[in-house]
């Protein structure tokens, strides 16, 4: 958590910029790492508070030119740590580690959202808020996750997850992992969970393909028909429950839409890295 | 060590002292508010014929799709809606604005401009390219000039300008001048393009597989 060299009247000294995946082809990609950005943005914690993408712009090149700030903070707004922050963000940012020296300028380099242990909190309120009134003892909750190499982190971020809320008392009746491409597979919730409700949880960071048709599909909330519930978008989030399989579903947005995003953006900044003891000069 | 002398908003507000009024397709016309931007096409419409309004995130909006309803993902697309009016009281909304509209073209012109940023060659761009997009660096010259011209068209395609050579000391000389003309109107700030951005790359590889696929490889 917050660390005292890097402290609050640091931040507003300093720049936020969050990191994004972005997406050509859908819209609802960026918007909630733009929503966290407005949110911390009126918060005032920091002179200022930008926004870059890969897939759409400013893209990650060019956003240190948009700002004024000597001292950065870069947040990865993506759900695990693997090929792009890894790899792809620190080679287009030009970081020289966690914490760069650059033309004058301070960049640390958060971990990214998905991994910090705030994440359960988020979870918990998602599970009670979509479906009110269950008793946690009779939900299971399925946090879901692509798997496959795409993201080869996602899963271990998704276990950790699945153990934080074990072990938090949050009472659920069980808490399980499924994956749209791997074992155990979320087409199969209904082998994997034994409750009379399920209440089902994507851990991606904007709502897409995924959440509004591939994941339905999946469970067998909707018939494969592309583009009919594209056309709806989130019409998919607003049905529930789903009778399904003997069971009552509670489908449940993109965990990354929530507002509380922003508060973990602000707990991965508290936990920056620090400064190295022998700066570049 | 301070980077800038000046902020970017001051930057901004002494190019807005000097004349300057128009960036892509926009227009900014001084007002008793302060600052309106508009289309530029809207620039002379009666300001009753055309939606107000007065946050520099409407722009962000306003951005978002084309007048047929599809998406916007490249800003520099030269298909800005028109109708609008944005409002504005101060310089600082002004630029915030301008990010939205234009991401990055304050920034990036200034920088430029104080000679703090070095566009990557296209070549460069393509070679450091890992993933799906390693197969980018094998376009050779001639295939970069043709992704380009096919790709980043002004007049179709994309308003922004292109910094950029094909390679160190290699030049395009197959584009229109007002795609690599960096200097346009003294009222006008260019929305420079520094480095390929995402969906030139990956029409890149579009081009590079197709071209391996007809050749056999």
């Amino acid at each position: 958590m917050a660390d005292s060299s890097v402290s609050s009247s640091t931040w507003r000294d300093a720049a936020l910029v969050i990191l994004g995946h972005g997406s050509t082809q859908n819209p609802d990609s960026s918007t909630p790492t733009w929503q966290h950005a407005d949110e911390l943005r009126r918060r005032g914690l920091f002179r200022e508070v930008q926004c870059a993408f890969w897939k759409e712009e400013p893209g990650f090149r060019e956003v240190m030119h948009m700002i004024d700030s000597d001292h950065v903070f870069v947040v990865p707004n993506f759900i695990s740590e693997g090929y792009f922050t890894r790899d792809v963000l620190p080679r287009e940012l030009e970081l020289q580690g966690p914490v760069t020296h650059a033309g004058g300028r301070t960049i640390r380099y958060c971990d990214p959202v998905g991994i910090h242990p705030s994440m359960t909190r988020l979870l918990l309120k998602r599970a009670a808020e979509i479906a009110p009134g269950v008793p946690p003892s009779e939900i299971s909750l399925v946090i879901v996750g692509h798997g496959t190499s795409l993201n080869e982190n996602s899963t271990a971020a998704i276990k950790s997850q699945v153990e934080l809320i074990r072990a938090s008392g949050a009472g659920f009746g069980e808490v399980v992992d499924a994956y749209m491409e791997e074992e155990p597979l979320v087409a199969r919730w209904d082998e994997l969970t034994t409750a009379p409700n399920v209440v089902v949880v994507p851990f991606f960071i904007a709502d897409g393909l995924h959440s509004y048709e591939d994941i339905p599909v999946l469970l067998g909330l909707t018939e494969n028909s592309p583009g009919a519930i594209s056309a709806n978008q989130g019409e998919v989030f607003r049905r529930n429950p789903y009778a399904l399989r003997g069971r009552q579903l509670f489908y449940s947005a993109a965990i990354g839409t929530d507002e509380l995003m922003a508060d973990v953006i602000m707990d991965q900044v508290a936990a920056a890295p620090q400064e190295s003891t022998s700066p570049a000069a | 060590m301070t980077l800038h002398t000046k902020s970017l908003t001051e930057e901004l507000a002494d190019w807005l002292a000097q004349g300057g009024r128009r960036i892509g397709e926009i227009v900014i016309l001084p007002s008793a508010e302060g600052w309106e931007v508009r289309h530029v096409d809207d620039a002379e419409s009666p300001a009753t014929s055309l939606t107000a309004h007065k946050t520099p995130e409407a722009a962000r909006e306003i951005s978002k799709y084309d007048a047929a309803g599809q998406y916007r993902p490249l800003k520099g697309a030269p298909n800005l809606v028109h109708g609008w009016r944005l409002i504005l009281d101060t310089t600082a909304s002004l630029r915030d604005a301008l990010d939205f509209f234009y991401p990055a073209a304050l920034g990036n012109w200034v920088a430029f401009t104080q000679g703090r940023a070095t566009p990557s060659p296209i070549r460069e761009t393509f070679a450091r390219q890992t993933g799906m997009y390693r197969i980018t660096g094998l376009l050779d010259e001639d295939d970069c000039r043709a992704v380009v011209a096919d790709n980043c068209a002004y007049a179709t395609n994309c308003r922004r300008r292109i910094a950029w050579p094909v390679a160190a000391g290699v030049p395009f000389d197959n584009l229109p001048p007002e795609k690599t003309n960096l200097e346009p109107a003294p009222d006008e700030m260019p929305v420079l393009c520094l480095h390929a951005c995402s969906l030139l790359v990956a029409s890149a590889r579009t081009y590079i597989k197709k071209k391996r696929a007809a050749a056999g490889q």
